[in-house]
């Protein structure tokens, strides 16, 4: 296993550029969700690094070694990386172990033991290493692609929305099974996706991918709560944004005085809340001074419910996620609270 | 570079027949071509391409819709039955008629004889897609206030229409290129025009410009045929497999069908079949001569061997051109090798046999020239099947193969060939087909003591040897049929696919 390190990609196809310089770094061991809606080119990017196409310039680094790059062009196949397709790829005439053994070396493909170990790896029972690639179901054909990826041990993963094409039942258990096995291997990985819950869940590090540049990539968590601009935030997951004016450390909003997550200097500000922060409670109080909303939509989804409400009597429309208790009727007028803090979004001239 | 060449080769004959009109200047070409005797060749090849295309239609698909969505009784028996016409050539079948009644000549006579020759053309595409409909659609439009008539109209049949047309102008190709049959049923057409007037007087000019003519008739049912190729898309939507319909009950129709069903398979398959084994109990017995027989079976083989070889090869570059690296010039290659399947054998014959002997005339009369005109007629057959081929093998599989650690070569080795191998196998299968029961190019062609099955039968019923004729044509019946059984099962699973 090694890191990764791409440095000042880019890539046109005729006269549109598609990657306009991406710059990541994955350290060994780990894995990094490039997260992006479709045609932002992080397929094209994977692609890049497996060498199935070459950059126009930059550089692609495993470890110490440079795979492309002024002077150096390493073909696919000494690359050393497993590729994990969409919807797998499975070569159609071979069985599933045959599949698994296809890149490794001859006097090894007979050896049973292998093929044991990565089924067991993914999580497949050892019965399925006779069927042939139409006779798994979707989950077991992007497991047994998994296998076949990780068996030359090879030292980088890249999985191109390997979930995309499963049903939302599938997807679950299947992506649970693929982290699971990557972290045994230790492999470092890439995992190309459009789903930010799929992002946010597995990886180590996420890289926002937009328009053919990085945005922003940090820890699932870092990228959440403190996106380096509105689309960012509005990508990983229901946002509500608000003018605000920073004063003495606290954002002064329509719903009231919130801490900050991070201090800035007084001013306009825009802030960022998550519906989980916001709470709605049935019994409004008007003599207390509190904030008012009336409820617009309710959402119900049994383990939680997602409620659009709009501030008194003519404010910015909110939106809440709160646990199935509380579920108030459309019309009704409720109280608005927010726990935790408020993150200031870089102001629109940075970005 | 070699996808060039093949298209090139493919265009030979075309191209000659123009080369040749312009250079016999407009004035003498008019000349040749307006003459009474053209007016005559044409009028009698329209008026029979024209009813058998209609008949064929008509034919096909009533059969078709019998055996695929009604409650008539043994259903895959009469699939077969009207599949098997195909395994008998034209020429064969009337052999058949002439010999057991003269009658059979003239106007009616080769309408009848090509109408059931060629009427499973339409059967099969309209049958498949009968078969591909989704009666999801049809309920739908139950549910939307529709009965059982206007549902046909307005939901079955502009989705039949596709099949239909194709299979109808396929017969009218088919049609325009026969030869054999109608110079026995003594129905003088283009072809027939245009062989006489090569054997009697070895009259290029004259014999070009009827060909020109022909062709001119063949690229206008081909550009039809491109077109609708082009436009009509009703594919399933969506993934899984449609549910089969559940059949009509036919009532008391049930018999009259049947007869109907009966009386067709008696024509069609029956009196070939029976005529042909009348005359190998009564006539061969006399003087047959086995060594023979087998000498000119083993030839055809062997020819058809090479065809399929030749060809299967030539389409593979092409095929590839087309499907990994489409563009605006891979699909002119690509179409350009489909010119030949419009132009009839004569044609391509003639084109070559003048061509060879003013360019290279070391290639006249030789294996590799006929050879070379297999192939200008069979390509588009091979080319179906592999490029059908190809799409089993996208280039992400090449792409996984490589990550993993294969070379180029290694990777073609493992993955492509596996992969395209039916195709191809079956592209091979469909030309060897084609060449085995080959007659108008291979009489032209043929080196002189080259006989296959079909010129030895040829020339024996030509001098009403009938009895002598008859185990030439029943190697050819046996030999066509197992391939014929496969090319029905192939359509079979294209559609359940």
């Amino acid at each position: 296993m090694t890191s990764l390190t791409v440095r000042g990609l880019t890539k046109s196809y005729g006269s549109t550029a598609v990657l306009h310089g991406i710059d990541l770094t994955v350290p060994n061991g780990s894995l990094t969700a490039v997260l992006g809606a479709s045609g932002c080119g992080k397929t094209t990017l994977l692609r890049l690094i497996a060498g199935f196409a070459d950059p126009d310039s930059g550089t692609i680094a495993f470890g110490d070694t440079v795979v492309f790059g002024p002077g150096h062009h390493v073909p696919p196949e000494h690359r050393r990386v497993g590729y994990v397709p969409q919807e797998g790829a499975l070569f159609p005439h071979l069985t599933a172990s045959a599949n698994i053994t296809f890149g490794l070396p001859r006097a090894r493909r007979r050896v049973g033991k292998r093929v044991a170990e990565l089924l067991e790896l993914v999580g497949l029972d050892s019965a399925v290493g006779d069927r042939y690639p139409h006779q798994l179901s979707g989950g077991q054909q992007q497991r047994i692609a998994l296998a076949r990826a990780l068996a030359p041990q090879p030292a980088l993963v890249l999985l191109d929305e390997p979930f995309s094409s499963l049903d939302a039942a599938l997807r679950e258990g299947t992506r649970r099974g693929v982290a699971a096995a990557l972290r045994a291997s230790n492999a470092t990985a890439v995992l190309v996706t459009h789903d930010q819950d799929e992002a946010l869940s597995m990886a180590d590090q996420v890289a926002v991918m937009r328009a053919g540049r990085l945005v922003q990539s940090g820890l699932p968590s870092a990228v959440y709560d403190h996106p380096a601009d509105a689309e960012v935030a509005q990508f990983l997951g229901e946002a509500v944004i608000l003018a605000a004016t920073v004063v003495g450390g606290r954002a002064d909003s329509v719903l009231g005085y919130l801490p900050l997550a991070v201090p800035v200097a007084d001013g306009p500000a825009q802030i960022l809340v998550r519906p989980e922060q916001i709470h709605f409670s049935a019994e409004y109080r008007d003599a207390s001074g509190g904030i008012a909303a009336e409820v617009l939509e309710v959402h119900y989804y049994g383990h939680d419910a997602a409620i659009r409400a709009r501030i008194t009597p003519s404010g910015p429309i909110i939106s809440s996620r709160t646990l199935g208790a509380v579920r108030p009727e459309p019309g009704a007028i409720v109280g608005v609270s927010v726990q935790g803090a408020a993150t200031v979004l870089p102001s629109v001239t940075q970005g | 570079m070699i996808s060039l060449l093949v298209a090139a080769v493919a265009s030979i004959p075309l191209l000659f027949i123009i080369g040749y009109t312009i250079a016999l200047g407009p004035g003498e070409a008019i000349a040749l071509v307006w003459r009474p005797r053209v007016g005559e060749l044409l009028w009698n090849t329209v008026r029979l391409a024209v009813g058998c295309m209609a008949l064929s239609a008509v034919i096909g698909t009533a059969a078709a819709w019998l055996v695929e969505r009604s409650s008539l009784p043994g259903r895959r028996i009469w699939h077969v039955l009207l599949v098997a016409p195909l395994a008998i050539p034209a020429f064969v079948n009337s052999f058949a008629w002439i010999s057991i009644t003269p009658t059979a000549s003239g106007y009616s006579g080769a309408l009848l004889v090509v109408t059931f020759s060629y009427f499973p053309l339409v059967y099969l595409p309209v049958a498949a897609a009968l078969r591909g409909l989704d009666p999801v659609l049809e309920e739908t439009a139950q549910g939307l206030g529709n009965n059982r008539l206007t549902t046909f109209l307005r939901v079955v049949a502009p989705q039949l229409r596709p099949a239909v047309l194709g299979g109808v102008l396929l017969v009218g190709l088919h049609l325009l290129a026969e030869f054999g049959a109608l110079q026995m049923l003594r129905f003088p057409t283009f072809t027939t025009a245009i062989y006489d007037q090569y054997k009697s007087s070895f009259n290029g000019a004259a014999a070009n410009m009827i060909a020109g003519v022909l062709v001119l008739c063949c690229l206008l049912l081909l550009m039809g045929e491109l077109r609708l190729r082009g436009s009509a898309r009703y594919s399933r939507l969506g993934p899984g497999s449609a549910r089969p319909a559940a059949p009509m009950s036919l009532g008391v129709a049930t018999w009259p069908a049947l007869l109907g069903m009966a009386g067709l398979a008696v024509l069609s398959v029956g009196v070939p079949l029976g005529s042909l084994g009348y005359w190998l109990t009564t006539g061969a017995s006399t003087r047959f001569d086995v060594w023979s027989l087998i000498s000119t079976a083993s030839t055809s083989i062997g020819l058809a061997v090479l065809a399929a070889v030749v060809t299967t090869a030539a389409t593979l570059p092409v095929a590839w051109l087309y499907t990994r690296y489409p563009g605006r010039w891979a699909t002119v290659i690509e179409r350009s090798t489909y010119i030949g399947s419009a132009l009839p054998g004569i044609v391509v014959a003639l084109a070559l046999v003048t061509v060879a002997i003013r360019g290279v005339p070391a290639l006249y009369q030789t294996t590799a020239m006929l050879l070379v005109a297999y192939a200008i007629m069979f390509l588009p057959r091979a080319m179906v099947s592999v490029r059908a081929g190809l799409a089993q093998a996208p280039p992400l599989l090449d792409e996984v193969s490589r990550s993993l650690g294969h070379s180029r070569l290694s990777t073609l080795r493992r993955v492509t060939l596996p992969l395209i191998a039916p195709g191809l196998g079956s592209g091979a299968a469909l030309v060897f087909l084609a060449a085995v029961t080959e007659l108008t190019a291979t009489l032209l062609l043929a080196p002189i003591g080259t006989d296959t099955l079909a010129t030895r039968f040829w020339s024996l019923s030509g001098s009403v040897a009938y009895g002598a004729a008859a185990p030439y044509a029943a190697v050819m019946v046996l030999i066509s049929a197992p391939a014929t059984y496969l090319l029905t099962r192939q359509s079979r699973k294209e559609q359940t696919r």
